[in-house]
């Protein structure tokens, strides 16, 4: 039986980094990966002829710059192409479009509101400021708050008072924004409600929640915390679509000399009293390591991979309790020719960047509220990216691919989950009549389509509940709590296994930090015992 | 020469409850009230001939009797219910489950409808009450969040810190765990049947700009029950009467019919008394203001005189009011289904709360209101002609705003549908109904957004209330002091504010 120092279950882009970083370090690792491609939900994909969709995840910013450094992944074919623009089509025929350059924002958001441009700079770097903290926050372990071990309390103690540092407003701004709903903090600032539609849409990606639903507010940091070469606050497009991260991440761990197999389903973690030894792929063939780092959610790893049967009855519950509650979908086209906006026709820089279907916050809010009974939304939230536009290597010349993040898709259907399949199909027409009213001739460009529901992205890439995050990104599910108090930190009751996905602490995004942070941490241990 | 140590503007609960408190510390106090008699969202009321309410507010469970214990308040005739008075949750179908501060009546009474849910109820109240010691007292002494700067604050953090451990590593987590959830992810985990999960919510709700399936709502929820107790014997107007004896026979002076239009300040911008709408000045060192923050700043000062961050903060403070309040006269007595009710919640469902929340946002009272009920007459008989109810509810939700969209009759038509079905023929027997939407609160009673609580329990707006600056019943006006709704523990008949300002009041000296 082959042997190896540890082995990653899952090829995500936190896996493949944990990988490197492991064997960067000297370990001999094995990734091993269920489908036939690598980077789990960072994956590009040939669909359709000549056309590379990055499939689920689709625009790219947090992804740690001390890490592409560390792993070198800039040698490796890592590059993003940075987005200029935030565009945003409104049903009565005007559009606004937030630009990178500050003049042509401030002229933009003026015709809405003179005091909104006005305060929008001064909003922005309030932002940035507390953004620096969110990024030292996750570039450090979460603090061990509540634990009495000096070494915890000091990082408690830290952590606190990074805070503190904040002096008295900006920490009440703080503590508004991590408390309140990403709406009715807008609402502190700006007065537009046009304005505000786009700027509060980025609180519930990838949440169940609305607008108006306290504890959305902080999410709107993730739009100050992007860095691409150093520069703050912008997103990017990865060249070749977004699985050339994953493929950078992958080609670094493989110069470390790990080890990567695709088309290996892992179907248990064996453990042997309490704690893991190797695991069993679904072939039957055994492979045993001194320790197993999973990139898969925390229930698909200790629900599925290790079975209720090793856990006791506390852990069990802390992980049914955890919460998923997918509530997006992606449509993905191929298109014959630039869709032009009728608000906004041409193939101008406005379309280069993302696209938002937000026209204001009750649009929003109407949208989430179908969803809390159980139905997607008949007129979604939709930011869409042209890729080709500005990467010509994703589609041939003059074709182009619209790539479609739609909220809401509950993953809990009032008819059932597995009502999905049949409701695919009106879920796809949905977002297709919700494009046209902005791109009348939207269906005749349309050469492919895809169309996935959370169920889908459930047995695709295997995110329970078609969760993008690994798990809701709601308080009680962060820092020290991610996935549940006792499991944070990467550890699991099972000695010898480990958790590097987004499901742990920082989570979500296309960051790398669960994985580094893992990998990190896991080197620490073995050094101290 | 200041005729008062203290001037107290407004005579409701937490104005007579610091006034009490500052009197028997020795201070000269006067409290002024703009009605006819003092008891603000307590005051008893007669809104059609013969029929009265015991106030805007009727539950006095969550009184807080551990500050107020210094009062003894029983020696001027406040008696607390021996029997708790048990709350009705109403279900569609007839069933109902009484709630009350007794854990063995409560639990047998879930019993008959799910004796999962009973059993689960038994773990619920013993989690409430683990965390109780630590929670209860959470808000009492305002935690300015940049408390370590100064070394009071930072003893009292220590405080907190070294509470929450002593709850026990578990309990911590779990508070920690399930304090940000949503009420409704919270009741799911422990209960199945839906009308008691949302009778329970209701608490959780009420005062927060916000449906069972937002985020945080648990905290209110816990909040809630963990000052949960029995009832006034006599409802509202018997705590008022006992505060006012209280505060005479300490020598406070109350004064009604005395509205003050302004706060007026010594050339050294510290307060130094008030002005009446008549004209009158009456001087006193300090005042300490029981009306809403947001009256004090804007209305009776200047708004010129405030630095513009304390403007800002204040502007920012949320109170957006969404609760109505209906009183119903009725000839005879309600035919409650249920058979005879004293308070009653009227939720068949976590939906259905989030449901009648939604409307709301987009500035439309709810198509099926839920209601939190309260019959007058079932605690003091006199509130009614003989053998007649009167019936006080809270609706939720009404909006603040009106668009013309929608009118007071549609609300009540509302109401009464709801009531409809949890009563026989009822309507033929209502004799009158008043219902004042948060848009006549805010103009009858001067609250600002029409909301009864003083501004929305929001964990921003409990942690530093009403704002940063103003967070320890100080202002940034020497002198002038806050201790109403607006300030901690919150809002709701509890006493809380008004007790605990007064200790800073007296502290400051």
């Amino acid at each position: 039986m082959k042997h190896y120092d540890a082995i990653i279950v899952g090829a995500g882009h936190n896996g493949l980094i944990c990988a490197a970083y492991l064997a960067r370090a000297g370990r001999r690792v094995l990734v091993l990966e269920r489908r036939h491609v690598l980077g789990g939900a960072a994956v590009s994909e040939e669909l359709y002829p000549n056309f590379t969709f990055s499939v689920a995840s689709y625009v790219v910013s947090l992804f740690r710059p001390h890490i592409i450094r560390e792993l070198e992944l800039a040698r490796h074919g890592y590059r993003v192409i940075p987005m200029d623009c935030s565009f945003q089509p409104l049903p009565n025929g005007d559009s606004l479009a937030r630009w990178a350059n500050k003049d042509r924002s401030r002229r933009e958001i003026q015709r809405f509101s003179r005091k909104d441009a006005e305060v929008y700079p001064e909003f922005s770097r309030v932002m940035t400021r507390l953004g620096q903290l969110a990024k030292r926050i996750i570039d450090r372990p979460a603090p061990a708050i509540g634990s009495l071990r000096v070494r915890d309390v000091l990082s408690s103690l830290r952590f606190a008072r990074q805070f503190h540092a904040l002096g008295p407003d900006l920490f009440h701004v703080n503590l508004k924004l991590l408390t309140l709903s990403a709406a009715d903090f807008l609402d502190l600032w700006f007065e537009s409600d046009v304005f505000k539609g786009p700027l509060s849409a980025s609180g519930i990606i990838g949440t169940f929640k609305g607008v108006r639903s306290p504890g959305t507010a902080y999410v709107l940091l993730h739009h100050y915390m992007g860095e691409i070469d150093g520069v703050f606050r912008s997103w990017g497009f990865a060249q070749g679509g977004t699985g050339s991260v994953s493929l950078a991440c992958a080609r670094a761990a493989r110069s470390f000399g790990a080890t990567i197999r695709t088309d290996a389903p892992v179907a248990s973690v064996n453990v042997r009293r309490g704690r893991a030894i190797g695991v069993c792929l679904e072939s039957g063939e055994e492979i045993s390591a001194d320790l197993v780092v999973s990139n898969l959610d925390p229930r698909q790893t200790l629900l599925g991979l290790v079975g209720e049967e090793h856990l006791d009855n506390d852990t069990a519950r802390l992980v049914k309790r955890y919460k998923f509650r997918g509530s997006s979908g992606k449509v993905n086209l191929a298109l014959d020719a630039v869709p032009e906006f009728a608000c906004r026709p041409g193939s101008g820089d406005h379309i280069r960047g993302d696209i938002a279907i937000a026209p204001d916050v009750d649009y929003l809010e109407r949208a989430y509220d179908e969803a809390k009974y159980g139905a997607f939304s008949r007129r979604p939230f939709i930011n869409a990216v042209i890729p080709s536009l500005t990467d010509p290597t994703v589609a041939p010349p003059g074709k182009h691919i619209l790539s479609c993040f739609v909220q809401y898709a509950p993953y809990h259907l009032r008819e059932g989950a597995e009502d999905w399949p049949r409701q695919r199909e009106a879920f796809g027409n949905a977002v297709i009549d919700t494009l046209e009213e902005y791109i009348p001739n939207i269906r005749d460009l349309i050469l492919f389509k895809q169309v996935l529901t959370p169920w889908d992205l459930e047995k695709q890439f295997g995110l329970s509940e078609g969760n993008i995050f690994h798990g809701e990104l709601s308080l009680e599910q962060l820092l020290f709590q991610r996935p549940a108090p006792g499991l944070a930190h990467y550890r699991t009751p099972v000695h010898n296994l480990w958790m590097c996905g987004s499901g742990t602490h920082p989570g979500g995004g296309i960051m790398g930090s669960s994985g580094e942070r893992a990998a990190k941490t896991i080197l620490d241990t073995k050094i101290r015992t | 020469m200041a005729q008062f140590d203290v001037i107290v503007i407004g005579g409701g609960l937490n104005g007579l409850t610091a006034a009490a408190f500052l009197a028997r510390a020795g201070r000269r106090v006067l409290v002024l009230e703009r009605e006819s008699s003092v008891g603000g969202l307590a005051r008893q009321e007669e809104f059609h001939p013969g029929y009265s309410v015991a106030g805007l507010l009727h539950a006095t469970c969550n009184v807080r009797w551990d500050l107020l214990r210094p009062l003894r308040l029983e020696r001027f005739g406040l008696k607390r219910d021996p029997q708790p008075v048990p709350i009705a949750l109403l279900s569609h179908d007839g069933r109902s489950i009484s709630l009350s501060a007794d854990l063995e009546a409560t639990a047998h009474s879930i019993a008959a409808v799910s004796s999962n849910d009973a059993a689960a109820y038994r773990r619920y109240r013993k989690f409430c009450n683990t965390v109780k010691p630590w929670l209860a007292t959470l808000f009492d002494r305002p935690l300015p969040p940049y408390a370590a700067s100064s070394s009071q604050g930072l003893l009292r953090l220590l405080e907190r810190t070294i509470g929450v451990r002593r709850l026990g590593r578990d309990t911590m987590q779990e508070l920690l765990q399930v304090a940000p959830m949503s009420v409704a992810d919270f009741l799911e985990e422990y209960f199945e049947t839906d009308f008691l999960k949302a009778g329970l919510a209701l608490p959780a709700v009420q005062a927060t700009f916000g449906g069972p399936m937002s985020s945080l709502t648990t905290l209110n929820l816990l909040l809630h029950e963990v000052t949960f107790d029995r009832p006034v014997l006599g409802g509202p107007p018997a705590l008022v009467a006992a505060l006012e004896q209280a505060c005479i026979s300490t020598g406070v002076s109350i004064r009604e019919n005395s509205e003050v239009t302004q706060v007026l300040l010594a050339r050294d911008s510290s307060a130094r008394g008030v002005a009446l709408a008549n004209g009158e000045e009456i001087l006193g060192s300090s005042v300490a203001a029981a009306c809403a923050p947001q009256e004090v700043l804007f209305r009776l000062m200047d708004p010129h005189v405030h630095a513009v961050d304390v403007d800002q903060e204040f502007r920012q403070y949320r109170s957006r009011g969404h609760v109505a309040h209906v009183a119903i006269a009725i000839r005879g007595k309600v035919p409650w289904i249920a058979g005879p009710v004293t308070y009653a919640r009227s939720a068949p469902s976590l939906l259905a709360i989030e449901q009648a929340f939604d409307s709301v946002k987009y500035g439309a009272p709810s198509a099926s209101p839920i209601l939190d009920i309260a019959v007058h007459t079932g605690v003091d008989n006199t509130m009614a002609p003989d053998g007649h109810d009167v019936i006080s509810a809270l609706v939720h939700y009404v909006p603040g705003g009106n668009d013309n969209t929608w009118t007071s009759q549609d609300v009540v038509e509302r109401v009464l549908s709801t009531l409809a079905t949890y009563t026989i023929g009822l309507r033929n027997l209502v004799a009158h109904v008043q219902l004042s939407t948060p848009h006549d609160l805010m103009v009858r009673y001067r609250l600002p957004g029409g909301h009864l609580w003083h501004g929305e329990h929001a964990i921003d707006q409990l942690l530093c209330r009403p704002t940063l600056r103003c967070a320890d019943y100080r202002t940034p006006t020497a002198g002038l002091y806050l201790c109403s709704s607006g300030t901690p523990p919150g809002g709701g008949l509890t006493c809380g504010p008004g007790a605990l300002a007064a200790g800073s009041i007296l502290s400051a000296r």
